[in-house]
């Protein structure tokens, strides 16, 4: 059995405290191994995305803990939050977030730019990437002169130029077609065996989340039940 | 370039920001208030220059009047003055007669200055105050009448052509007649006439409106002659080294010489101009500030467009690890980057008005003389000024990004992931 990496307990989220609140997450565990891969499915509005976003840090829940090999993430401040984040997680969202001001190769730099390294260094290490996605033709480009499929292989890349241990997708295909979903769900699970990143993905996608160890179902804020999968198929 | 500094140039200055937002509009509010404050302060320090530059070279920077009438010789003071004075380059020895003149009915004073033509260059800076003719006060030929350089205005008045051989107005080689009233012998309720009679080798532009129109520069022999004075001579015109240590210059000079010679700067014969237009300066300063200030708001809301706009930008942002602090630093940046590029464009679009300004003046009286005491004004602009201008742009700039980056800065992530 690998060692725990990231731990949640308790998790609850209420937005407007007091009359009209709004209970979005409610008592919420979970326990997340090295090298796991984690699909979160739910109907819109479950708080899947609310969830994910407090596991990696940027959301703060309003009851619960989280914590990263035993640390309690939410005891540090904003600051060290986000230094952290930069160090430890990756994100890929279902919008690309790429800035379009700044061309491919900048857009992928930046979090590494941001952790203090020299330009020159982290440009040579987003190419790396750019050039792992297929996109090294594509690395003086700007988001408007890039397809959909191209945009979310570039903000994958923007992910993982720190190496991060761990990787949270929020519906990383649900703006794509069905031949680029395919691509980048393929693309996460070589990134894990590859990479030995540790993936949690929120999605939609039943086809996507049967790709990975374990599903995780909520329904209002809820753990519905919750399946573990094996490479035959989906155990309940 | 440091991160924040890129971001935030990234995030203002690009294609999107510059023709679909509201940041040119307020850009060029910045630019156009930034210009007035140029404008006005180069027209404040350039009345000041040119008042100033007008003065010390028609008067020197000190002069000194003897009080007793005696016949000292004015070598002998002056190197009195010099030992007394170390910084004091050159002194010339003046006469100052009033005179008149007058023809059917109409009467007119006038002032003449006799100089020692040997060490007029020394104290006073006349060549580049010639109109027409040359600072020439050499002794006439027999057939010829003394030398004198007159003002501008003087030249063309109606008594002036009345008493010269040109009826258009004198001009350099015409002559023209003053009377001088003397005291009577005798009788101390009379006065005697001299005629003199000058020819006119410069027509000037002494710089202060009423010298213009009464000042006339001869040599000093002829005025003592004019004037009976015999070898006495009114007092001395001095230059020092620099302009701005007569003040102190002549005060001391005051203290060890006593009270037989009055003794006064440039700056003390137009104390309370020089003192109104100090106090103005800093009331127009102020006045003009306002519309750099009106100006700062339409940045500070411009940059709040901005940050309602880079929602998910900053979440991104947030999301890649960037604290709040970098935030607040790329958006008060923002600020700073739109104060100097407002100072820019306002010196240059100032440094156009003003040229706009000296080509209008040089073609119509935009300034009254008699009002202002100078009908035209040399714009200029003190490093001083130029300081002050530039710290309060990028200080009002700076402070009004301050809310919207402090706006920006506190959005969380979620805030602006949602979004999309």
């Amino acid at each position: 059995m690998s060692e725990v990496l990231l731990q949640a307990r308790n998790i609850t989220k209420i937005y407007n405290p007091g009359e009209g609140e709004l209970k979005v997450l409610r008592g919420l565990g979970i326990d997340i191994f090295k090298r796991d891969s984690i699909g979160i499915v739910g109907a819109s509005g479950s708080g899947k995305s609310t969830f994910l976003h407090i596991l990696g840090t940027l959301d703060r829940p309003t009851e619960g803990e989280v914590y990263f090999e035993g640390l309690d993430l939410f005891k540090k401040g904003d600051e060290e939050l986000a230094k952290f984040r930069n160090q430890k997680m990756g994100f890929v969202f279902q919008f690309h977030h790429l800035i379009a001001e700044m061309n491919m190769l900048e857009n992928v730099a930046l979090p590494a730019r941001i952790g203090g390294m020299p330009k020159s260094e982290a440009e040579d290490r987003a190419m790396v990437l750019l050039s792992f996605m297929g996109l090294r033709e594509r690395s003086h480009h700007f988001s408007n002169e890039l397809s959909g499929g191209e945009l979310q292989r570039a903000s994958i890349a923007r992910a993982l130029v720190l190496d991060p241990t761990i990787l949270f997708a929020d519906e990383p295909t649900g703006n794509l077609d069905s031949t680029n979903s395919i691509m980048i769900q393929d693309l996460f699970l070589r990134l894990r065996e590859e990479r030995g990143l540790t993936l949690i993905v929120v999605t939609h996608d039943p086809g996507f989340a049967r790709k990975f160890q374990r599903i995780y179902h909520l329904k209002d804020g809820q753990w519905e039940n919750t399946s573990s999968l094996t490479r035959d198929g989906l155990q309940r | 370039m440091k991160l924040e500094s890129w971001i935030a140039w990234k995030f203002i200055f690009n294609k999107k920001s510059l023709w679909n937002e509201s940041l040119p509009l307020a850009l060029f509010g910045l630019l156009l208030g930034v210009s007035s404050l140029f404008v006005s302060m180069a027209v404040m320090s350039g009345f000041e220059y040119t008042l100033e530059k007008s003065m010390t070279d028609v008067t020197g920077h000190v002069t000194l009047i003897k009080k007793r009438r005696d016949n000292e010789p004015w070598i002998e003071l002056s190197k009195k003055l010099k030992d007394l004075e170390p910084e004091l380059k050159s002194v010339l020895p003046f006469t100052y007669i009033e005179a008149i003149l007058a023809r059917q009915g109409q009467v007119g004073g006038v002032m003449i200055q006799g100089v020692d033509p040997v060490e007029l260059d020394q104290v006073l800076h006349l060549r580049s105050r010639v109109i027409t003719g040359a600072v020439d006060l050499s002794a006439p030929a027999a057939n010829e009448k003394p030398k004198a350089m007159i003002g501008k205005s003087l030249a063309h008045t109606k008594l002036a052509k009345q008493f010269s051989i040109a009826p258009e107005g004198l001009k350099g080689g015409d002559t023209f007649k003053v009377i001088v009233p003397l005291p009577h012998d005798i009788d101390p309720t009379q006065f005697r006439r001299k005629i003199g009679e000058f020819q006119v080798s410069g027509i000037m532009d002494f710089g202060k409106h009423e010298w213009n129109e009464r000042f006339i520069i001869s040599d000093i022999k002829t005025t003592q002659v004019l004037a009976e004075v015999g070898e006495r001579y009114t007092g001395l015109l001095m230059r020092f080294t620099d302009a701005h240590i007569a003040r102190e210059a002549s005060v001391r000079l005051y203290e060890n010489l006593g009270p037989d010679y009055w003794i006064r700067d440039w700056r003390e014969v137009n104390e309370n101009l020089f003192e109104a237009v100090a106090i103005e300066r800093w009331v127009i300063f102020f006045v003009v500030l306002i519309i750099v200030l009106v100006a700062a708001f339409n940045v500070s809301s411009a940059l709040f467009v901005n940050v309602i706009r880079r929602y998910p930008d900053i979440a991104i942002l947030k999301t890649l690890g960037v604290p709040q602090k970098s935030l607040l630093q790329i958006f008060s940046v923002q600020g700073l980057f739109i104060g100097v590029v407002g100072l820019v464009g306002g010196a240059i679009g100032g440094w156009i008005l003003c040229r706009l300004f000296e080509f209008y003046q040089s073609r119509f009286q935009l300034i009254s003389g008699a009002v202002y005491k100078i009908d035209s004004i040399q714009l200029t602009l003190r490093p001083q000024d130029l300081i002050i201008i530039s710290v309060s742009t990028l200080l009002i700039c700076f402070f009004s990004s301050l809310a919207p980056a402090l706006r920006g800065s506190r959005i969380q992530p979620t805030q602006g992931l949602r979004y999309e």
